[in-house]
């Protein structure tokens, strides 16, 4: 049943095989000048295909500088020899811009980040200086490129739960390298000038004698013509004996000729940038299919995506850096035109606009700086308990913080055309927006029954929860390192069950951490006897508390309820089984058991407001558990994503729930003689 | 007796007893859980989950730690059904009465429905796991058949031949004689069957070896080869069965030894009085209630990538009444005549990693099939009856202290 892994694992054996290749000469060109803003964003909106699906040159260069940087900008050494562009930032896309056209520049930019010096020792390279924060240059790990596939190849196959810190750090690193790799030098095709060599008679004549040298697009248009020629020459037997010396030669002048389009197209086959001409084709092209395609076949039909790398060419003589910003600015805006028509005439790439648009606005990022501020004006507030400027702003800070993160969901489902909830990463989101709204309904409804003593708190934990939340999702996007916005496998590939069971079981989650962060609000402040000067409204206020917890309480077992069930019925219609005791279900059922514990407990009058939050607590850890937990299990049906790496902070997070709850029950052990 | 009967049921439908069966619920859950990571799921499964006790071995004893998933959840069952409805249903007719009683008759159906709903869910779970049939299909383009084949269970065959392409089969499944996994046999015989077979020495999993059995193991070595029972894979499809059998000629005769084993080349022969018979263990074979042929399969990936994009069969069923053209798909199964048909896998034939694919197709015959969907509905229903009308009266109460507060 499981098809994905074991395809997965083959193909990246696959892949591994082919790093061993040599590195292409390297190109001595480097740039001395910023892009011009224009150029830049023009390239940031080219249509590429990568990971299933089309998306702007902009998203792919994010995605990988992400990967391997760890950051979304990278920061070049204030050295003389990067000249005018020593100490600025570059943007991914600019950074990509120097890795695709100008490798030689963008091999010395420390951008391989490296957090445990133990992995250099691990492949003999303690010698290796240590960069700024941990980076390395490409050129400084080429030429321990073999020793690092070496050792990482024993690893590949090994599952990464079973794997060390270090040897996931290792193939890490060697990941990244080929990810580099793959994509180093994906526009340096366009920048050939191919000599035609004097004896090379076949060339003479397809190119014309006049011309000395020739580029790539020209090289494609013959390219057919040539191939014929070619084999031609190679089958006719010569007529005398200086003419076999001609035909040698003119032989080996193509031979040669043909050698360094061939080794260039071939080292920039990671970059999908042409879109076919054959609708029934959904697979883009790169420049070595390209290249092979316009060798064999017909021209006519390849003619537009020839006409592409004209333009890309055209846009590279230009200089993308040049004195002249106008004309490089109106080069570049051709290319991407033409590339965007030749998509569009394909039905596709209508959302490359809009997904540039949506990484430059970074809701989740801005979000995020406002729950923070919103944290800041909420704590305030209850120093200035008087004030109502200073209520009334962590209201409009957070509210503005909740709305952004919805704008963002909501152009994310756009984008996609999904329901808001497919991937683990979208979970954060997911759940960190509406918890926070649910916290802020809370803070609404203290609000309108007046009650004095629970002001600020639900805000409080709103913004608390913003942040971190918006915090953690930033730090799995750079952790995971991959598209967010993935191509669904097969069995996900369903908008009724996604929207329907994925998002009521994350409800669900969310409102159990509710609860659970609002127990710890219930015991931390018991424990440390916060208003304990006035018993009448700490009273009132941990009673308030407890409601809200009770309420958080309801509305998780009403959607992990619901999408527990929902999850058997998608499971019933796509493996044959309602229920599978799988790790995932079996999360999602502890979730519903442990709420109903609470409720039934609190019925039997088995616990009250302190009780319920020692046990909201608890809950924490099996929302952990079955959220992140039973994917580092790696076993099951459900193991959609399993990242090593993260075991440590989930068992942290456990851990510190469960010393939270259990301070707590010791903190209400103690009050009880009291009242 | 009448004090017998309500004091049973107060213990029965109390909360407490809910709250304990929760509590242990979660915790055999979580341990079934975390167990899957070194035994597997199956195994998991029938110790944690379909047991009655879960046992941990300590030393040389073996004790009961926990109460299994079936003493839970049969538990939980009586505790829903007399304390969600018998205890709750007299009071319903108390909350009629006085303030809000709308609001409180609402909140009270609403548990009352909910109940309702999961004890008829657990009742379907149940009659999936007593009544159910599962197995699988796996067919090569234009390939047919009309029965399926189990993923765990086993049947020996005894097949006559009665002239060329006609076999007479006598079936008995590996439910009859799983538990004979020692030297203790079970005798089978068959009107028409000119001699009887005793079965013994059941292995779930087990491989047939060159050589003499190992002195002590007890079992025989028949011409030269001896069963060697393994312990069994976690996955437990993987697992390959055999046993021992007697042939047995008449009341006096001799018996004869042989193994029976699941990938045997050729089944084991008796010739009795000019007749011919092959006696073999095979998976249990079930029937269709049509004749299913595959007309194509697709298997796309999303371009360039690995990511499966789409699996659909494209089928055509065959019975009396014609021929209809189905798609089976991921997420999408077949629904006719009581079972249901998914796309499960599909792979090139052993040791043709290059050649052409079949397509893996699960089949269940399960009578609750539906059942998931409509007490869905119930307890959905019922949940948000009730915690909308707990709402509602938290509302009603605070504007009532608001109003009290402001005169």
């Amino acid at each position: 049943v499981r098809f994905g892994r074991r395809l997965a694992l083959a193909l990246l054996g696959g892949l591994l095989a082919g790093l061993t290749g040599r590195v292409p000469a390297q190109d001595a060109q480097v740039r001395s000048a910023p892009y011009p803003a224009a150029v830049v964003e023009a390239f940031a909106h080219l249509p590429v295909q990568d990971g299933g699906r089309i998306k702007p040159l902009d998203t792919l260069a994010r995605i990988l500088l992400l990967r391997i940087r760890g950051r979304r900008s990278l920061d070049v050494p204030d050295e003389p020899r990067f000249g005018a562009l020593a100490g600025e930032r570059l943007t991914p896309i600019e950074w990509f811009l120097d890795l695709a056209t100008l490798p030689a520049q963008a091999d010395r930019y420390p951008v391989f980040r490296i957090e445990d010096r133990d992995v250099l020792d691990l492949v003999g390279l303690e010698a290796l200086a240590a960069g700024k924060r941990d980076l390395y240059a490409f050129e400084q790990l080429a030429p321990h490129v073999d020793e690092i596939a070496a050792r990482a190849r024993a690893h590949v196959h090994t599952e990464e739960k079973h794997r060390t810190r270090l040897q996931n750090q290792l193939v890490d690193l060697y990941e990244d390298l080929l990810a580099y790799r793959g994509l180093r030098g994906a526009f340096a095709p366009a920048r050939l000038e191919l000599t035609i060599p004097p004896e090379g008679r076949t060339l003479r004549r397809a190119f014309g004698e006049a011309a000395r040298t020739v580029r790539l697009s020209d090289l494609l248009e013959n390219g057919a013509r040539l191939l014929a020629a070619y084999r031609a020459l190679s089958t006719t037997a010569p007529g005398s004996e200086a003419e076999r010396a001609v035909q040698a030669a003119d032989l080996a002048a193509l031979d040669r000729f043909l050698s360094a389009p061939l080794e260039a197209t071939r080292a920039a086959a990671g970059l999908r940038w042409i879109p076919p001409g054959d609708p029934a084709e959904e697979a883009w092209q790169d420049f070595s299919e390209l290249f092979a395609a316009a060798l064999q076949d017909d021209l006519g039909r390849a003619g537009p995506q020839i006409e592409a790398v004209g333009r890309l060419e055209a846009a590279l003589d230009a200089g993308l850096a040049a004195a002249d910003p106008a004309a490089s600015e109106a080069a570049a805006r051709a290319l991407v035109d033409r590339v965007q028509a030749l998509a569009a005439a394909r039905g596709e790439g209508r959302q490359i606009e809009a997904e540039v648009a949506f990484h430059r606005r970074d809701a989740f990022g801005r979000a995020q700086l406002l729950f923070v501020a919103g944290l800041l004006l909420a704590l305030s507030s209850f120093l200035l308990p008087r004030s109502a400027l200073v209520y009334g702003l962590s209201w409009l800070v957070n509210a503005g913080a909740v709305l952004l993160m919805a704008f963002g969901l909501v152009e994310r489902c756009l984008l996609r055309g999904r329901p808001p909830v497919t991937t683990l990463y979208e979970t954060i989101l997911f759940v960190t927006a509406t918890g926070t709204l649910l916290a802020l309904c809370f803070e609404g409804v203290v609000v309108a029954v007046r009650a004095a003593s629970a002001r600020r708190i639900a805000i409080a934990v709103a913004a608390a929860l913003g942040a971190l939340g918006s915090f953690v999702a930033a730090r799995h996007e750079v952790f995971v390192g991959e598209d967010t916005m993935p191509q669904l496998q097969a069995v996900l590939d369903t908008n009724f069950w996604l929207s329907t069971h994925v998002t009521t079981v994350t409800l669900g989650y969310m409102a159990a951490l509710l609860a659970g962060f609002l127990g710890h609000v219930q015991l931390l402040g018991r424990l440390f006897g916060w208003r304990r000067g006035r018993p009448q409204l700490a009273a009132a206020t941990y009673r308030w508390i407890g409601r809200m917890t009770y309420a958080a309480i309801c509305f998780a077992v009403l959607m992990a309820t619901i999408g527990t069930i929902l999850g058997g019925v998608w499971a019933n219609d796509s493996w044959g089984r309602f229920w599978g005791w799988d790790p995932k279900e079996n999360g999602a059922l502890m979730i519903v058991l442990w709420n109903l514990l609470i409720l039934h407990g609190r019925l039997a009058g088995l616990w009250r407001d302190g009780g319920i939050a020692v046990l909201a607590v608890c809950g924490n850890v099996i929302v952990a558990f079955s959220w992140w937990g039973v994917n580092l299990m790696g076993v099951g049906l459900h193991s959609y994503g399993f990242q090593s790496g993260l075991k440590l902070w989930v068992s942290l997070f456990y851990a510190s729930q469960v010393l939270v709850a259990a301070i707590g029950w010791i903190g209400l052990r103690r009050e009880r003689p009291r009242t | 007796m009448r004090r017998l009967l309500t004091s049973s049921i107060a213990v029965l439908g109390s909360l407490r007893l809910s709250v304990a069966l929760f509590g242990l619920l979660t915790l055999i859950t979580w341990a079934g859980t975390i167990a899957q990571e070194t035994i597997g799921l199956q195994q998991a499964q029938r110790e944690y989950f379909e047991s009655w006790l879960v046992f941990r071995r300590a030393g040389d004893l073996v004790l009961p730690v926990l109460p299994g998933g079936m003493s839970l959840i049969t538990a939980l069952f009586v505790n829903l059904l007399v304390g969600g409805l018998l205890r709750l249903l007299p009071r319903l007719r108390a909350r009629a009465h006085g303030r809000a009683r709308g609001l409180r008759l609402a909140s009270g159906c609403g548990v009352a429905i909910t109940h309702l709903g999961i004890a008829a869910l657990l009742l379907a779970c149940l009659a999936k796991y007593r009544l159910a049939e599962e197995g699988g299909i796996q067919l090569f383009e234009g390939q047919s058949t009309s029965e399926f084949v189990s993923y765990e269970d086993w049947e020996i065959v005894v097949h006559e031949r009665i002239e060329a392409g006609l076999l007479r089969e006598h079936l008995v499944p590996s439910a009859a004689f799983a538990d004979r996994q020692d030297g203790r046999s079970l005798r089978l015989r068959a009107p028409g069957l000119p001699f009887e077979l005793l079965v013994s020495d059941f292995a779930p999993h087990a491989e047939v070896r060159r050589g003499p059995a190992p002195p002590g193991s007890g079992l025989p070595t028949v011409d030269g080869f001896h069963l060697r029972p393994l312990a069994p894979q976690t996955e437990w499809e993987r697992n390959v069965a055999g046993c021992l059998v007697r042939v047995l000629r008449g009341p006096d005769a001799e018996p004869e030894p042989g193994i029976l084993w699941g990938l045997a080349q050729h089944p084991l022969a008796v010739a009795v009085d000019g007749r011919s018979f092959g006696i073999g263990l095979r998976r249990q074979r079930s029937p269709l209630p049509f004749r299913l042929q595959l007309d194509s399969f697709t298997h796309r990936t999303w371009p360039n990538t690995t990511i499966p994009r789409e699996f659909a069969s494209e089928v055509t069923l065959l019975d009396e009444g014609g021929t209809e053209r189905r798609q089976i798909r991921m997420n999408e199964p077949l629904r006719r005549d009581g079972v249901v048909v998914y796309q499960a896998s599909f792979g090139p034939a052993a040791g043709d990693p290059g050649g052409p694919r079949f397509s893996g197709l699960s089949v269940v015959r399960n009578p609750a099939d539906a059942w998931p969907w409509y007490t869905l509905y119930a307890i959905a229903t019922g949940m948000l009856l009730h915690f909308v009308a707990r709402m509602a009266l938290f509302v009603r109460d605070q504007r009532r202290a608001l109003r009290g507060r402001s005169t």
